[in-house]
């Protein structure tokens, strides 16, 4: 029972160690730009601006024909339901 | 609590609270939000119900980048609700409480929640209950997903792994998602029995398997899961010796087919599980087997001004308890249970939530499983906590209404941008309870041995940062 109750602390305490350690391990690491896009559908993407808005002054545009959330080619001048204003 | 649960305790808790200074507080949480540069909004109707962009942000394995946040991806919520039953409890439900109207921090939790590295992304939760006193590992995922073509249609395909069946799902209809997302830790006093797959699994199996959504439209996931080991769920808190033990290799489907017109989305799905279970770790008695097939439906107008989400959800478990037979914990070798789900939800702008719901089951009668002491023609030999019903019925129905508003939906004033809020009046009421109306325990104690003393008024606060 003892010898149970050893085991159950060692693990427990590895798994803390362990947990600690990569919490440690994600705080420094450099994210990478990867990621999946969803489809243009799934956003309403269309071709023209909206109510002013447009995908040249959104903060998810990637010049000159594309977009960091959404698939495909993407207009400067199109919108979707993303728009995010493009701080300066 | 053990010295050793509290030191555990404290050292995450300083661990997260050091990394999540080390962020700084000039970026926001919640980490999604922060990772994708969009407000709670984009991916919620009404945090945590999910948007059709919602949904495909976690098919996508999170790891979706638009932000200019580079730190780590750190989260965290804190829930504190404030109940009041129709008929005080028999006793308060925990040391230290009264038996009704009571005030609780009933959850905080911590998250390990976005991109990892490259393709690889997570929604880990780590909860602490403070009126319980403990912390452990709550329902986690972890995934990969990448994209290809498959018939010539753009196909998102992923690896999951987790530890808790349906958690995985991108939709609401299933269980660990399932509306409401938040209730009262301290009531009801009595409430109806759960299928396996919505409350028997949970953080006590690790699963792994491939998903894909194909065309935008086709949802498929095959998972395999592994009941964790005494050693495995003491080191996460979540069970013990006594914890019950899936002893196969323990399978989970899933498929959903989601079209959509416009802003107008239409789901159909089903999903299921089968597992073997040795109660109570008892072994060289048999299993008790459980299949569990689900069928659900959701249809979703996704505008831009208001949303309405509409969710359907069948549960049938077919039960086999050849070790709960033997044990006299059961009268019945054979069971059935159903468990049925409808709701609504409206959300105007993303801030003013009201959401219907109704939740109906019903299952076979058996005595030792769910008679009460005061049936003297059932006299079960073993008292569980189904041991609740005159009729030896698991039958309950009730009604769920839930009031909510949430403010920050655009982003949140200072100190941050991206946090949130969830104010919420949520009132619960049974129809039945275990095949009755009123005394449907037989026990003539009135007050929460009548169904409709456990009727409930849940003032909360939600908080994610």
């Amino acid at each position: 029972m003892q010898d149970d109750r050893e085991t159950t602390k060692l693990r427990r305490r590895t798994v803390l160690i362990s947990a600690v350690g990569s919490i440690s391990l994600i705080g420094t690491t450099r994210w990478t730009q990867a990621g999946t896009k969803v489809p243009q559908s799934a956003v309403y993407y269309q071709a023209a601006p909206k109510d002013g808005q447009d995908c040249g002054h959104c903060a998810q545009f990637a010049a000159p024909h594309s977009c960091k959330l959404v698939d495909g080619d993407i207009s400067p001048s199109g919108w979707c339901r993303l728009w995010v204003k493009k701080t300066a | 609590m053990t010295p050793l649960r509290r030191s555990v305790t404290v050292v995450l808790a300083a661990a997260a609270a050091f990394l999540a200074l080390r962020a700084g507080p000039a970026e926001a949480l919640p980490a999604y939000a922060r990772q994708t540069g969009l407000p709670c909004a984009t991916c919620h109707t009404a945090f945590p119900e999910l948007t059709p962009y919602g949904r495909r942000f976690k098919i996508g394995g999170y790891t979706a980048r638009g932000g200019d946040w580079q730190g780590p991806p750190l989260a965290a919520l804190y829930m504190a609700g404030f109940t009041h039953t129709n008929a005080p409890q028999d006793a308060p439900p925990a040391p230290g409480l009264h038996t009704n109207d009571n005030l609780v921090s009933q959850q905080i939790s911590g998250f390990i929640a976005g991109q990892l590295y490259g393709n690889v992304g997570s929604f880990i939760q780590i909860t602490g209950d403070p009126v319980a006193g403990t912390a452990g590992v709550d329902s986690s995922d972890v995934r990969y997903a990448d994209t290809l073509k498959l018939l010539g249609q753009s196909t998102i395909w992923g690896i999951d792994v987790n530890n808790s069946p349906t958690v995985e799902d991108p939709w609401n209809t299933t269980p660990a998602w399932s509306w409401p997302q938040i209730s009262s830790t301290i009531a009801p006093a009595f409430g109806p029995p759960s299928t396996r797959i919505e409350n028997g699994y949970a953080t006590t199996v690790g699963g792994v398997g491939p998903y894909l959504f194909w065309n935008d439209m086709l949802y498929a996931a095959l998972i395999a899961y592994k009941g964790f080991s005494v050693p495995e769920l003491q080191a996460m808190n979540v069970g013990n010796s006594t914890t019950d033990a899936v002893t196969n290799v323990a399978p989970y489907w899933r498929i959903a087919l989601e079209p959509h017109w416009g802003q107008h989305y239409l789901m159909v799905g089903s999903f299921g599980m089968y597992g073997q279970i040795a109660p109570g770790r008892q072994y060289g008695i048999g299993t008790d087997n459980f299949l569990d097939i689900g069928f659900d439906s959701q249809y979703q107008y996704d505008g831009e001004q208001y949303s309405l989400t509409v969710k359907l959800t069948d549960i049938i478990e077919r039960q086999r308890l050849n070790a709960s037979f033997f044990l006299q914990n059961s009268s019945n070798i054979t069971n059935w249970l159903n468990s049925f789900k409808a709701n609504a939800s409206f959300v105007w702008d993303h801030t003013y939530s009201v959401g219907l719901g109704y939740f109906n089951v019903s299952g076979s009668r058996d005595c030792f499983l769910y008679g009460s002491g005061a049936n003297l023609a059932c006299s079960p030999v073993n008292f569980g906590s189904f041991n609740n019903s005159l009729a030896s019925s698991p039958n309950g129905s009730g009604l769920i209404e839930d009031l909510a508003y949430i403010p920050f939906s655009y982003g949140a004033p200072f100190p941050y941008s991206k946090w949130n809020v969830r104010l919420g009046l949520q009132f619960t009421e049974y129809l039945r309870l275990y095949g009755g109306g009123n005394n449907f325990d037989g026990s003539n104690l009135g007050r929460t041995h009548n169904a409709a003393g456990n009727n409930s008024v849940f003032a909360y606060a939600w908080i994610a940062f």
